[in-house]
This record gives C-alpha cells, structure tokens and sequence, in this order.
C-alpha cells in the first residue's frame, strides 16, 4: 500500500486540537487515568491503537473505548514495576488483540481470559520510530499510515506535579528545580507538534484533573527527557 | 532490571578503588554537581544514577529510568544518595567504594551501606551492596 508523502513536513500538526485550545477535528480519544497502577504503558498504546483507528476510519471526537487492563493484566508485568516496554505490549496487541472496555473493565482482578463472543482488535504491526522526523512522518502519515506515537520518556517530579496553567506552557525539565527528583520512566501518547515553538503535543493517562487546562494532556519542549530520541513506536491497524 | 547495575558496578569499582582515584573522580563530581553535590548555578543536584550516566555506553536511559526513585525502598535510597554525596563532596572522607549487585530480592531494590574502618574507628572505605528487584 503506497501512503502519501510530502517533500517538506508541515510546520505543525496536532490530532487533537482542542486539547491545546484549538479548533479543529479530533481524531483521539478522551483522555483516561491509569490510577495508582503503573500500567502507563498499556494506557499509551490503547491510545495510540485507539487513536490510528479512528484516523483510519475517519472518526472525530472518537468514543471507541480498548481495555487497557486486558493488556496490562494479561500480557503485562504487574502493577508495581516500571520496565514493561512498549514493544512487548504492542506484541501482543498484534499476535493476540484485546477486546473493548465494556467486556472487561477495571478491576477485574487478574487476567481473564477472552471469550467468544467479545470483539477482538489486533494491530496489523507497529514500527519503531528512529528520530523526531520519523515522529512527525507518523503523525501525518507521510511515508507510513497514520498514527499517533507511543513513547517513553523519563519521569521528573516536576512533570508528575505539572500546573499546565495556560496553553503557552510547555514542560521543560531543565528549566525546573534542580533538585527535581527522577521517578523513573513514564510511557506516553504524542498526538501533535509545533516546530515554531518546539513542542510535541502528550495525551497522558492521569485523568482529566491533571494537567490544568490541558485536562490531560501537556506539552513538552523538543528533545527533553529523551521523549523523542529512545523507543517511539507508530501502529498500523 | 539488575543488567545495567551489574555493568555499572564493574565500571564504580574500577573507578573509586583507590583513595586516589576517588579523590579524582570527587573532583568530577564536584564540578558536576557542585562542591556538596546540591547543584545550582545551573548545576543539577546529585540523584543517584546521574553522575554514573556518562560512562554509560550501551542504554543510559535504560540506566536512568532503572535508577529513579519509584524502583527504590525509599530509606535505602535515601540512605545511599547520602552516602555517596557525601562522601564525594568537597568536604567529604573521600574513601573508596565498592558496589556489589545482587538480583531479584523483592518489588522494591534496596541497598546496604555499611562503612569499613580501621583500628583507630575511622572510615576508610564503603562497601555498598545493591539488591534489584525482581
């Protein structure tokens, strides 16, 4: 299949415009919490599958709902840990598929198995993504379908307690206490981006409350922790 | 988990073996992380795992995300930052450490910091010995 391509990249790109105040279609799925389970991985890669399907199929304002503990519970590592990678999750969202919210919910205490009769959605692959150009090529499906963009970043007290108090705010870790604490490793959704200003637009997984008046998501400056430059991975469903 | 510690142990060891060499790499410190380690003057304050990152070669982030403080027993965490702080900083002893590294004891890495002294009391060097988790 031949996707479009484009000899120079738009300057911008957001697949959610009203997350940053903008209008616009949207193409990605409200934003969800992941609650005191460090499933963030699982909740990344929904969104991203979630996401690429609703472009795919030209869905705007999306209300499909994937069970992000289907994945997390039964290909996942458990709950208190911090090195479940996203292409182990994406693995088996492509070999085996998960099924959507209302046939497993929340708390379903362990991994249950599938059934029959629940509707099952398997990615047809995924591609690990080499570099912000790449980002930005999957976003707008130049060169590969689209897609929005899993990806891991490193994890700062400061991005946990983010006031996201106006939509000029982009989150930069460098310019924070320098005794900024590092939690760890934190898998995210990048929905857009600004080369103007030099940010990529986040769908994150700490509800709607967090955030300020981004209600979920944020922006966060070009090349900070490690966000575009370690696993970025795009969906192909 | 416990592969990017076993890699690094390798590397502190060779590194603060001596009083000398670690004489040497607490200068380096210093200039990192400033004279006590707490950063300013666009220096970062010392967080375990950040002075050792540049002699990562094959996953720093690896060793970062592995390193933060979500993976650690928090007294033992802080009880290790404190040791190594202190001990590099400006007005610190100074005295070689030795890392060892153990895997997969619990959900939580700990870390057991215990100070080797002389006849006379005085501390001449750290041994820290690391368990990951699982």
């Amino acid at each position: 299949m031949a996707y479009p391509t484009a000899a120079v990249l738009p300057t911008s790109y957001n697949l959610c415009p009203p997350a940053v105040g903008d209008n616009g279609p949207n193409y990605i799925t409200p934003v969800r919490d992941q609650g005191a389970c460090n499933s963030c991985t699982a909740y990344a890669v929904v969104a991203a599958i979630e996401g690429a399907i609703s472009i795919k199929n030209n869905v705007t304002n999306p209300t499909m709902h994937l069970s992000e503990d289907n994945l997390f519970e039964c290909a996942g590592p458990g709950c208190d840990t911090d090195a479940w990678y996203p292409d182990e999750a994406l693995s088996f969202c492509q070999s085996t598929g998960i099924t959507d919210f209302a046939h497993y919910p929340r708390g379903s205490g362990g991994c249950v198995p599938a059934q029959a009769s629940w509707p099952n959605t398997k990615i047809a692959g995924f591609t690990q993504l080499q570099n912000a150009t790449d980002i930005k090529n999957c976003l707008t499906g130049t060169g590969m379908p689209a897609s929005p963009v899993v990806t891991l970043l490193l994890y700062y007290e400061s991005l946990r307690d983010w006031p996201g108090t106006n939509f000029n705010k982009i989150y930069k870790f460098q310019e924070n206490d320098p005794h900024d604490a590092r939690i760890g490793g934190h898998a995210v959704c990048i929905v857009g981006y600004d080369d103007q200003h030099q940010y990529w637009i986040c769908k994150n997984s700490f509800g709607t409350a967090w955030g300020g008046v981004f209600h979920g998501f944020f922006k966060i400056a070009y090349g900070d922790c490690y966000i575009d430059s370690y696993r970025m991975y795009g969906v192909v469903v | 988990m416990a592969s990017s510690y076993d890699n690094m142990a390798t590397v502190m060891n060779a590194k603060f073996k001596t009083k000398a060499s670690t004489q040497q790499e607490a200068q380096k410190f210093q200039n990192k992380h400033g004279p006590k380690g707490k950063g300013g003057v666009g220096k970062p304050a010392y967080r375990f795992g950040n002075f050792a990152e540049d002699d990562v070669t094959t996953d720093k982030v690896k060793w970062l995300i592995d390193t933060g403080d979500r993976n650690w027993d928090t007294a033992a965490f802080q009880q290790l930052e404190t040791t190594i702080c202190d001990n590099l900083s400006d007005t610190g002893l100074q005295v070689p450490m030795k890392f060892t590294v153990q895997r997969g004891v619990g959900q939580k890495s700990k870390a057991v910091v215990t100070p080797v002294k002389d006849a006379t009391g005085a501390i001449v060097s750290y041994q820290i010995d690391i368990f990951c988790r699982t």
